[in-house]
């Protein structure tokens, strides 16, 4: 992946050191702990062999003050199998278990020190990790609310973060792509702008248009504030926030951060892009020269220029009437017929356009379109061209709009425009009424077909040519169709769900929060307690530019006199790694947030991270290297007195695997995981042909039988709402609301799942064909260590040999996946 | 962070009554058992005892055995009822055409509504006031008007409790259905059935606490936000299940007879067993062994409560289950499941009628013409819901049953221009209580003059919240779950307990 580093590339430079001076010193008056400076903390100086590394002296000296004492190291086979499961999401092979087992007879030390180089070179650890990353910005591939439809091309964000991961991006870049990767050539990143649900109803009334423009600002005010402070400035969105000390402006002051920021597609600039341009030129000339073609087709057939895609005039001879008729008989798409306006000028001086309801012309037309809001006629006589409002016919032609004039008049011209993208008129005609009957006076089958026209020959009808003629322009037209497509596909690049920078508006505080009651103007700035962007100068000369913004709020971010950052962070790490953090509410580092068990072991962490460059394979390998991570997981009665939930670490916290490692994990020991990385999902939901676009609503889960779904679940499309078939039901994040933390739940369905479903039973005939041939009771001893990582005792034997004899090794497969054994990491 | 000596201090009073429980799977003698179950509680967010640094004060935590999740637990006060459906109208039903009698509105037919002429709302501009497009006339002794769109409905006046000042936060059936089932606009916050499982567990433990039953014609328009159970621990969300779509992977995989099941069970208890003793009272270990034993229990369980061909044909003509129409037949089904789900004892049924599509065709949403869809969609809701009700007085069931028929908001006096449908309105609409607790022939609020606005005792979707919380004797304000910040509430920070519309005691 070609990122660029903000800090060199030449562009961020500019736009960083050049023009940007951040602060983030604090202007405390807070004395909330973690909006104080991060100390400068030395580790307890305690001499102890069981300390490894300062992390253990932390976690050790708190023991200690609760007459507590650590766990001894887990056993080398429990030791590699927690560490793969927790590193790279799916368990070790027997060979590998071996290998480790027989290293650290000889040097236990070197031998845990090279598992720990290797699964942080290891690519699955990205996949892995990428995870615990894209639950705290509820990442999906699908809108929510109530049109929950596919974003199809959401997953370059999800690759990136998997990329950052595994190429140990430093975390202070990392936020300034996320923020402003479009000015660094990290576009992908920015995903996370957009990664929040939104509403993408169409609504009409003025206040709740407004509101939902709203809601889809909070959200990446909510993800931005969350994911990197710790913080819930979304709060005092109505009013000041009720617990920490933000205000209604600090949270204003962030929406205008974003205000420009809207949620649509846009190129992902990169080698492909690249490749796409260069086809252009060559197709650019292909289809000139078609065109070319065409025109001078129409010059030898006599034919008139084609319709105007912004307006079609057509003249006639002065005619007196009173009333005119637009007949359509079909479109350039085949769609049912829109229509913007229609005019019909007067054949005075000044010419009057007579058609207006405003000059009491009348409209009626041979139906309208009732889905979706009506496309009433009245529109087309309104004296405006508005994209909202328009007249749809309810069915394919022929169709008609009718005027009536309030008396008669001369007329001898008219104008139609639409401005929709599709059912623009064809093939049509103007008729006016004379002594009862209509009499057409101008048409469109004396035109030569618009180059964007697709109709078939057999839909041309074109007035004066011959079959063979109308057939020739139907072949130019039928080779300009699909060269224009192209054309416009290879034009607009490859397109990602990565947001979209417009200069905004200004930004206002609303009283209450609502969106018709602006108070005052606010410019873009950080939360006035924690430091501020500098914008404010700028923002008094007029509008900061858009990406300005982001590029300040990004780099005041990452600033390692920032507070928080660093500490949320780590905590994450350490969240993830124990199945608690330090602070227990990874996303509240506020007043409602726990404090954390140990807060100078969270600071000395915090500065080791941003020493050692905000790295987070180096966090990874302080925690991996301690001995409170090494130590044992079993339960001790006085510790378990003291200290029942593990929150001082006198032994390693056993915990349920994640839905994404339980079924990574299934795959992986049955043998069918497919390691392949990267690009768009597989699907987890079933959809129709054709219905690809629809609302995921009525989708059904699908049971993943096919090859293609066994990819690593990160890879399978995320879909806000719904569940995934078996896995889904472990606690699995809806991706509505943030999840820095899973709930742990157990419920009958995930049994049901684990051993009914045809995903299950499936995989369960795949690992006994894989480990069946080695003879007799050896396969059922291979698939119990597979599994496992440890031989059968006798008993677990007998009993697992005595059900594969009798129903099978497919059985024993099924059980073995059911086990506390396999389900939990110990 | 609570120091140690606290924890030890919610052991005791907690702890006790665990260690008091033989069955915690042979460990409980050690006191092993209840002090990591104690620990689980209180990481899953369940120690009532344990006053963290973040639990708001007055907060009652319910106490959540993870190994039995389920289990009934005891409300803040005693309550006036113990379970609840929800019939659910999707798309919005017009509370103009149904229950909200407007005679001014018939009398004004074809005059714009004054004020609001060229009214915009949610799919563009609205044209004159249209009246009723069905008859209203005096029902029961009561004598309430309701019109004859639900004539079956209409008959049971006399058992209900109308709520016509409702108003919604959104125009729109997104955010408008989250906010009714889960008291907010946006995704992923939990629904009603969620927190009221959450809080009071169930009584039949081997049915699931929370269903959800989806509409024939297809799943709600926020689908599975519905029933999500959000950041509340997944145990609490609603499973969904209906006559026509059963639990998933509720039966023995195709091709593995009984005994090999039965066997695979045995096994699989045996290894859980002895891996369990390596990890002497594991609360998780153990609660994972029970949850199998409830699936298996499930696996009887539910079959026999989903088997509504066993009832009588008398109960099955009274909802009108084998209608030729397979759409009502399939909704009166459901209705019949909703009432064997109750009857076992299950806390809490969410029943859908009408499904996800824009334009009317499935359910309440009667833009384009009010008059055919509503005639065809009231067929399919009337009879079956009216049954639900009456079925349940026989039975005695309503007695501690709260039956809540809603919709996310009304719909427009006026018709839309150009259409012969009616707009969105989320400034007043109807919905209405029946059963435990609640006034009988009873109505509250009212809007204005021709149903546009409510005008009187006006009553948010949270106050709705709030009072059917508290008739299962659930202090809303004191019902909640930390999460990213914040104290959660059904009723966010707003929401009062519409105390007119409860029954005198």
């Amino acid at each position: 992946m070609k990122a660029c580093t903000p800090f060199l590339c030449l562009v961020c430079v500019v736009t960083l050191s050049g023009t940007h001076p951040v602060s983030a010193e604090p202007i405390s008056s807070s004395d909330h702990w973690s909006l104080q400076p991060i100390q400068a903390v030395t580790p307890p100086d305690l001499q102890d062999p069981w300390i490894r590394n300062p992390v253990d002296a932390f976690i050790l000296d708190a023991l200690r003050g609760k007459q507590l004492s650590p766990s001894p190291d887990a056993e080398p086979r429990t030791l590699i199998r927690r560490v793969h499961l927790d590193m790279l999401g799916i368990p070790p092979t027997p060979a590998e278990i071996d290998a480790f087992v027989a290293d650290a007879q000889r040097n236990l030390g070197a031998a845990y020190d090279r598992l720990v180089d290797r699964v942080l070179a290891n690519p699955r650890h990205g996949e892995r990790w990428a995870q615990h990353w894209l639950d705290v910005v509820r990442f999906a591939e699908s809108s929510g609310s109530e049109i929950n439809q596919w974003t199809s091309n959401a997953w370059p964000y999800r690759d990136y973060v998997i990329r950052a991961f595994n190429e140990d991006r430093s975390y202070d870049r990392f936020i300034f792509e996320q923020l402003a990767g479009d000015q660094c050539s990290e576009d992908a990143a920015t995903g996370f702008l957009v990664a929040g649900p939104y509403d993408r109803v169409l609504n009409q009334a003025p206040k709740f248009k407004k509101l939902q423009r709203q809601d889809e600002l909070d959200e990446i005010i909510k993800s931005t504030s969350a994911a990197f402070l710790g913080l819930t400035i979304e709060c005092a969105r109505c009013h000041d926030h009720k617990f920490d000390p933000f205000t209604q402006e600090d949270y204003y002051s962030m929406q205008a951060v974003f205000a420009g920021v809207r949620y649509r597609e846009r190129r992902l600039r990169g080698s492909e892009n690249d490749r796409w341009r260069k086809r252009l030129p060559k197709l650019r000339a292909k289809i000139k020269a078609v065109k070319a073609m065409l025109e001078k087709s129409r010059k030898l057939l006599g034919l008139r220029p084609p319709i105007d895609l912004e307006e079609t005039e057509e003249r006639f001879d002065e005619v007196e009437t009173t009333s005119l008729r637009f007949v359509i008989e079909s479109t350039t798409d085949a769609a049912v017929a829109h229509l913007d306006e229609l005019e019909v000028w007067s054949a005075t001086e000044p010419p009057q356009n007579v058609a207006l309801a405003a000059n009491g012309a009348r409209v009626s037309s041979s139906g309208h379109s009732r889905g979706g809001g009506a496309k009433h006629p009245d529109y087309v006589i309104d004296g405006k061209r508005q994209v909202d409002n328009f007249w749809k016919a309810e069915k394919l032609g022929p169709v008609w709009l009718k005027i009536d004039f309030p008396h008669a008049v001369s007329i001898d011209r008219i104008v139609w425009a639409t401005r929709q993208p599709k059912g623009i008129p064809a093939d049509y005609r103007v008729e006016v009424l004379k002594e009862e009957s209509w009499i057409r006076v101008a048409h469109s089958r004396d035109r030569v077909p618009h180059h964007f026209d697709q109709r078939k020959t057999d839909d041309l009808h074109l007035e004066g040519l011959t079959p063979d003629q109308t057939g020739h322009i139907a072949t130019l037209l039928g080779q300009l169709g699909p060269l224009q497509k192209e054309y416009g596909r290879l034009e607009e690049g490859p397109q990602a769900f990565l947001g979209v920078f417009e200069e905004p508006e200004a930004t206002y505080v609303l009283n209450r929060g609502d969106p018709t009651q602006p108070l005052k103007a606010v410019a873009p700035d950080a939360p006035t307690i924690l430091g501020n962007l500098q914008l404010r100068e700028l923002a008094k000369n007029g509008d900061v530019p858009e990406a300005k913004r982001r590029v300040a709020l990004a780099s005041w971010l990452g600033d390692p006199s920032n507070p928080l950052t660093a500490r949320v962070l780590v905590n994450r790490l350490w969240h993830a790694h124990f199945g608690i953090g330090l602070v227990d509410t990874p996303s509240d580092f506020g007043t409602k947030g726990s404090l954390p068990t140990h807060p100078e072991l969270l600071d000395w962490l915090a500065r080791d991270f941003m020493r050692s460059g905000w790295s987070l394979k180096h966090v990874h390998r302080r925690i991996l290297g301690s001995s409170t991570y090494r130590q044992a997981s079993t339960p001790r009665v006085r510790a378990l007195q003291v200290d029942a939930g593990t929150r001082w670490l006198w032994r390693f916290p056993p915990r349920r695997l994640a839905a994404e490692v339980l079924r990574d994990s299934i795959l992986s020991t049955s043998g069918a995981l497919s390691l392949t990385m990267y690009g768009p999902g597989f699907a987890f939901f079933k959809r129709h042909k054709g219905q690809e676009k629809n609302t995921f609503a009525d989708a059904i889960p699908k049971e993943q039988l096919e090859p293609d779904s066994w990819r690593r679940m990160i890879y399978g499309t995320k879909v806000r709402q719904e569940t995934v078939a078996v896995f889904g039901n472990f606690d699995c994040p809806d991706a509505g609301q943030m999840t820095p933390s899973r709930s742990r739940s157990t419920t009958p369905i995930q049994a049901l799942g684990m051993l009914n479903s045809p995903f299950t039973n499936h995989q369960a005939n795949v690992f006994a064909n894989r480990v069946r041939g080695s003879g007799g009771g050896d396969d059922v001893r291979r698939a119990f260590t597979i599994a496992t990582g440890r031989t059968p005792t006798d008993e677990e034997f007998r009993r697992l040999r005595s059900l594969a004899r009798e129903h099978g090794l497919e059985q024993v497969c099924r059980v073995l996946w059911n086990t506390n054994e396999f389900l939990f990491l110990q | 962070m609570p120091d140690a000596s606290e924890k030890l201090d919610a052991l005791s009073t907690h702890g006790a009554r665990l260690l008091n429980r033989r069955s915690f799977l042979g460990h409980a003698s050690s006191g092993l058992g209840a002090i990591a179950l104690a620990a689980l509680l209180e990481e899953q967010g369940g120690l009532a005892a344990a006053e963290t640094t973040r639990s708001a004060p007055g907060a009652v935590r319910p106490d959540i055995d993870p190994a039995r999740p389920y289990l009934a637990r005891r409300p803040h006060f005693e309550p006036a009822a113990r379970n609840v459906i929800v019939v659910q109208c999707v798309g919005a039903l017009s509370h103009i055409d149904t229950f909200d009698y407007k005679p001014e509105l018939i009398k004004r037919h074809g005059q714009p509504l004054p004020g609001q002429e060229k009214l915009v709302s949610f799919q563009g501009e609205n044209g004159n006031l249209v009246r009723p497009l069905w008859e209203f006339r005096p029902r029961g002794q009561c004598g309430k008007m309701i019109s004859e769109m639900t004539p079956h409905i209409a008959e049971l006046a006399d058992d209900i409790c109308f709520i016509h000042s409702l108003k919604s936060k959104s125009n729109a059936h997104g955010p408008g259905e989250s906010f009714l089932t889960t008291g907010f606009t946006t995704d992923g916050f939990p629904g009603m059935g969620s927190w009221i499982s959450y809080a009071l567990g169930t009584e039949n433990q081997d049915l699931p606490a929370f269903v959800a039953i989806e509409d024939p014609r297809g799943v709600p328009q926020t689908g599975a936000n519905n029933w999500t159970s959000g950041f509340l621990p997944a145990s609490f969300q609603g499973t969904p299940f209906s006559t026509t779509k059963p639990i998933r992977y509720l039966s023995r995989p195709s091709g593995v007879p009984a005994r090999a099941d039965t066997r695979v069970r045995e096994v699989l208890r045996f290894l859980n067993e002895s891996h369990a003793e390596k990890y002497p009272g594991d609360a998780e270990l153990a609660a994972r062994v029970a949850s199998y034993e409830l699936a298996a229990r499930m696996q009887m369980s539910v079959p026999e409560a989903a088997a509504v061909d066993r009832e009588p044909q008398h109960i099955r003509h009274l909802y009108g289950a084998d209608d030729s129409d397979r759409i009502k037949a399939g909704f009166a089904r459901n209705c019949i499941l909703a009432r064997r789900l109750i009857e076992r004892g299950v806390r809490f049924v969410q029943l859908f009628n009408g499904a996800y599509a824009s334009g009317g065709a499935v359910n309440w949403d009667a833009h384009n013409y009010i008059e055919s869809q509503y005639n065809f969609h009231a067929n399919v809701l009337d009879r079956p819901v009216a049954a639900l009700l009456q079925d349940l007085k026989q039975r005695g069931l309503l007695e501690n049953t709260l039956v809540v028929f809603c919709t996310e908001f009304g719909r427009m006096p006026m018709f839309q221009k150009g259409t012969f449908g009616r707009d969105h309105n989320p400034r007043g609409f109807t919905c209405w209580l029946a059963g435990a607790g609640v006034k009988q022939a009873f109505s509250y609020g009212a809007t204005d003059e021709f149903g546009f606005r409510a005008v009187e005792n006006v009553a948010t979707v949270h106050d709705f919240h709030a009072t059917i919380l508290h008739l299962l004797g659930l202090d809303h304000e004191r019902l909640t779950f930390y999460h990213n910040g914040i104290e959660r509430r059904l009723t966010d920070v707003h929401g009062s307990v519409i105390r007119d519309v409860l029954a005198l005691s």
